[in-house]
């Protein structure tokens, strides 16, 4: 039997655009959300790791737009009018431009920062204004006629070669003097990318920057500005033609290196682009890609730039039938399977359910994890409780354990009432109640009340069967992939291995097992490794460590509190809310929360609580995916856990993710040695 | 039909707590499968070590024991073809070049010494312990000059010391290096320094790659009792690597090596078995009562406890023992 391999094996398409054929994986459905990243003016498309950002930068890639025109099936998804422009730009993280920070150019500090962020710029401009001229020798080369008057490029090979002789002759571009055709401009370009690059990766300790580039380096933005002036005035480019720049991965700039003690060596070049979209200057079009954490702070949103956060474009409608994730999920689960060995699921009617299923409603969930043979060992009853409540829950849960353990949980509430306040145990004489009220179940008519404890309820009599809640089936895939695209691929890929593993073991003991649908368990397995990963994933992160142990310490925390609550008061304790104005107060606190956001081990609402008093809030989540790790609940309910920030810190500082009082440093003076302050354990348990 | 072991773990990971990581003890397993326990040449005709795996498992109920048994497997130091060849690099250019400078007074400043050692290496008899393919150890460490490969505990019983004096003499030989792969508690050592000890004319090393603490006595003595012997083991099994009968008083142990000896105790008359013919040396932590964890491609050791490795008509092993005598 042939191999077939597993669709989803590859979790980034667009990371390594060079080696996918586009166009027909590209998923179209957040385009009508995000239409202000194809109109002119500055742009920030913020979302927290893997909610698809590269794939929408992409489309403006010459490459990728190449590529489109020539295939005839999938057609550029753009509207025409939203196609005049010509694309640059830099990815930050695959560049070397953050190499540059370690090539030390004074022994006077803020010399040398001034220094550095001046040759990252230089670097900047070289980079981005040969991706410019080679997209633009690119597309009069392979671009249809009809299509470059389509995006405006109207110009060709000889008026391209003018500008490349004006800009030569441009104040901000000294370092082209006396070039005279596009040729010439993209080689002197290369040689100049050339010669950072050795600089980088030279050994010698001498490091200094050729005179050539020394008397020569230029502002950030100035030479793109410059080259796009030239290229309308030369006639290669329309008037209304934009100029589109790309800077991919600009959370990078932020962060700190292990052996980088000082932050502001990134936060430099943090800098320069902050001050290259404040500066007002409309020729030029930028485009930065960024996790939520990077929050520019010179320049001003609505008049520097627009802002378009992915993640709640993705949350939009979480609950309707018009939400946009699981219409994003599903077409990029069929986008996948369509180009992989399995093209016959694409075609099914809804692939998606006809490939895993209906989830299970919470009844039959419960049955699933209760105990088969005595499924009534779920409830509890207390010794006080009368006889007659007992023996009727006790005989409910042999034919439905939820509805039993919804009951349980209704009467100790009832219970809670009743027993005066201050008395722990109470006795039977404290329960005047009459039976008869519980064998009507009431609960069972309270909808609002029985929905939000239903996960709960489920968890619970999971954890008195000592089993996990099993997972499986379209909806849960969809909730627990929490609006985040690459959890949904972590999740199909773990299922399609788990079953792949079962086949090749397949001939030693089990039966074959035929698919579509995937059988239960198999889902269940393939969707506890996808967590379990999830969860390995953090250590790899930026401060991994750190974000892991904080990840553990809130979902152990919580699952806790879950298992514990039997009064099942707090059925959203799956989340932790704290006030803004507490949050501020500890701005270390704030900072992991915000940097496991970003990463997306935690997702984060704003929260209105309860009382007015506790003032604007904000509540986190550990990631859906992450549920079935920790054991948690997965819907999001009302009223997450609430905590004070120090309560919070007091968690932190008893499981080690952060130091302890004592171990701290002395509170920081300015921002920058604040951020530099990032508490760090001692080996030795002292202060330096 | 039976389950897999995927089925088995699978079952296992869904019980609430912490069950996770026998996922990651999965993984490791089915990498290690392929990359090492694939290597073991004893019995290769027995099923993939995979398949091996269910049937060990399955010695042991269902539940606890079996999960014990499971988590144990890593804790086997499973040393592989490539490993042995290292180690046999390693012996060279540690503890046979550093006897071999002392021995023939070499000065290791000088700016001849490449050429000396040369010459000091060419003067030099290698041979193994007991058993070793001393072949493989020329052509990694690439020996020449020497044709007969001898083996001292054979030639301890059939050999002659004289005539192996003559030869050694009129060959130019003045340093003997005895090698082994794997030394457990020493006693055919021991029978090979007794024919060595009647080579008085020659210095003489014993380097075994591997060895066991009580090998090292074993060689200790050896030393003290034959003056022109010296012993120098590449890598000595840590104290770590064994599942000893008793817990180290006052010390932490891992969970799974105090697990594995309660199951060690309970099953040893399952894994003795009912045939009085074929029973394992030692007790249920192997010969010696060793409880060594630490075994090669080429074959299991029977310091190594038996339930790793014993067939019997009650118990399947994971590694099966080829025992030299029948």
């Amino acid at each position: 039997m042939a191999i077939r391999r597993n669709p989803f094996h590859t979790l980034y398409l667009t990371e390594g655009a060079d080696e996918v054929d586009l166009p027909p994986v590209f998923s179209d459905v957040i385009l009508p959300h995000v239409g202000p990243l194809f109109l002119p003016g500055n742009v920030i498309l913020k979302g927290m790791q893997g909610t698809g950002k590269s794939m929408l930068l992409s489309l403006l890639e010459t490459k990728v737009r190449l590529e489109f025109w020539k295939n005839v099936k999938h057609p550029y998804p753009l509207p025409d009018q939203q196609c005049r422009f010509v694309g640059a730009g830099i990815n930050l993280s695959k560049s070397l431009a953050l190499k540059l920070n370690e090539l030390i150019f004074s022994t006077d500090r803020d010399e040398n920062i001034q220094r550095s962020k001046i040759v990252f710029s230089d670097f900047f401009n070289s980079w981005i204004l040969r991706d410019l001229f080679l997209s633009l020798g690119r597309l009069m080369k392979d671009a249809a006629p009809d299509r470059l008057r389509m995006i405006g490029v109207t110009g060709n090979a000889q008026s391209l070669d003018k500008a490349a002789s004006l800009l030569g002759r441009a104040d901000s571009c000294e370092f082209l003097r006396g070039q005279e055709t596009a040729e010439q401009v993209e080689k002197t370009l290369t040689k100049r990318l050339r010669a950072y690059l050795d600089l980088v990766n030279s050994l010698s300790r001498d490091k200094r920057l050729p005179n050539e580039i020394e008397g020569t380096l230029t502002h950030a933005g100035e030479p793109v500005s410059a080259a796009t002036r030239v290229l309308r005035s030369a006639k290669v480019i329309e008037r209304d033609t934009n100029i589109f720049v790309t800077v991919d991965q600009f959370e990078t700039l932020l962060r700190k290196r292990q052996d980088d003690g000082d932050e502001r060596k990134h936060k430099r070049f943090f800098d320069v682009i902050d001050d290259l979209i404040a500066n007002r200057d409309r020729t030029v079009s930028y485009r930065l890609g960024s996790r939520p954490n990077a929050v520019l702070e010179k320049s001003e949103p609505l008049r520097d730039y627009q802002d378009i956060n992915l993640d709640a474009i993705l949350q939009r409608g979480e609950h309707s039938k018009n939400a946009v994730f699981p219409r994003f999920a599903e077409d990029v689960f069929i986008r996948r399977l369509a180009v992989s060995d399995f093209p016959e699921i694409a075609r099914a009617k809804n692939p998606l359910k006809h490939t895993f299923k209906a989830s299970p409603p919470a009844i039959e969930r419960a049955k699933l994890c209760a105990s088969q043979k005595h499924p009534e060992k779920a409830i509890r009853c207390d010794s006080a409780w009368p006889k007659d409540v007992c023996s009727f829950l006790t005989e409910l849960a042999k034919e439905d354990v939820l509805s039993a353990k919804l009951g349980e949980v209704w009467f100790r509430q009832q219970v809670a009432k009743e027993v005066k306040s201050g008395k722990k145990k109470p006795t039977p004489d404290d329960i005047p109640f009459d039976p008869k009220e519980v064998f009507r179940k009431p609960w069972e008519s309270r909808t609002w009340w029985k929905k939000e404890r239903v996960a709960l309820a489920v968890l619970q009599i999971a954890a008195a069967n000592a089993q996990r809640v099993c997972f499986f089936g379209a909806t849960d895939i969809i909730a627990l992939s929490g609006e985040n695209i690459l959890a949904f691929v972590s999740i199909c890929r773990e299922i399609w291995e788990s079953w792949g593993r079962a086949q090749a073991e397949s001939s030693l003991s089990t039966k074959e097992e035929r698919f579509p649908p995937f059988d239960e368990l198999r889902q269940d397995s393939g969707i506890r490794e996808a967590s379990r990963l999830w969860r390995e994933k953090i250590a790899a992160s930026p401060q991994g460590n750190t974000l892991q142990r904080l990840i553990d310490t809130i979902g152990d925390r919580l699952h806790k509190q879950l298992i514990e609550d039997r009064r099942m008061s707090y059925p959203g304790a799956n989340g932790l809310s704290f006030a803004k104005h507490d949050l501020e107060s500890d701005l270390e606190v704030k900072r992991l929360l915000d940097d496991a956001t970003a990463e997306g081990f935690l997702l984060q609402r704003d929260h209105t609580p309860k009382t007015l008093s506790r003032g604007k809030s904000i509540k986190w989540y550990p990631h859906p995916v992450l549920a079935p790790y920790y054991e948690l609940t997965v819907p999001h309910t009302k009223e997450p856990l609430y905590l004070t920030v120090a309560k919070f810190r007091e968690w932190l500082q008893r499981d080690n993710v952060l130091a302890s009082n004592d171990q701290r440093d002395p509170v920081p003076k300015n921002r920058s040695d604040e951020a530099t302050n990032q508490k760090q354990m001692t080996l030795y348990g002292e202060t330096d | 039909m039976s389950e897999s072991v995927s089925e088995m773990v699978d079952r296992w990971s869904r019980v609430s707590g912490k069950t996770q990581h026998l996922s990651e003890i999965l993984n490791l397993l089915r990498l290690l499968a392929t990359e090492l326990y694939s290597q073991y040449q004893p019995f290769q005709e027995s099923p993939p070590s995979w398949e091996r795996l269910r049937e060990w498992l399955e010695n042991v109920p269902d539940g606890d024991d079996r999960k014990h048994l499971f988590e144990f497997v890593p804790w086997l130091l499973f040393v592989g073809r490539r490993e042995m060849e290292v180690m046999y690099r390693a012996a060279f250019a540690g503890p046979i070049t550093r006897w071999l400078i002392d021995a023939a007074s070499l000065n290791i400043a000088a700016a001849d010494f490449s050429e000396r050692f040369q010459d000091a290496v060419e003067q030099t008899f290698f041979g193994s312990i007991a058993g070793m393919d001393i072949g493989s150890f020329i052509r990694v460490n690439e020996l020449r000059g020497q044709s007969l490969r001898p083996d001292f505990r054979v030639l301890a019983y059939l050999g002659d010391a004289r005539n192996t004096t003559k030869h050694l003499k009129s060959a130019g030989k003045k340093w003997i290096v005895a090698v082994e792969d794997y030394v457990g508690t020493g006693s055919q050592m021991k029978e090979a320094a007794q024919f060595l000890s009647q080579l008085t004319n020659f210095r003489i090393l014993l380097c075994p790659m591997i060895v066991a603490p009580s090998g090292v006595v074993t060689g200790e003595v050896l030393v003290k009792n034959i003056g022109h012997l010296a012993f120098s083991p590449t890598f000595v099994v840590p104290p770590s690597a064994t599942l000893p009968e008793n817990p180290p008083g006052g010390l932490l142990e891992p969970v799974e090596i105090t697990n594995m000896r309660a199951i060690a105790f309970r099953f040893w008359a399952q894994v003795q078995g009912s045939d009085p013919d074929s029973q394992p040396y030692g007790g249920a932590f192997g010969f010696g009562n060793t409880g060594s964890l630490v075994m090669t491609y080429f074959n299991c050791p029977d310091n190594v406890p038996p339930f790793v490795h014993h067939l019997s008509d009650t118990w399947e092993p994971l590694f099966r023992r080829l025992y030299r005598e029948a």
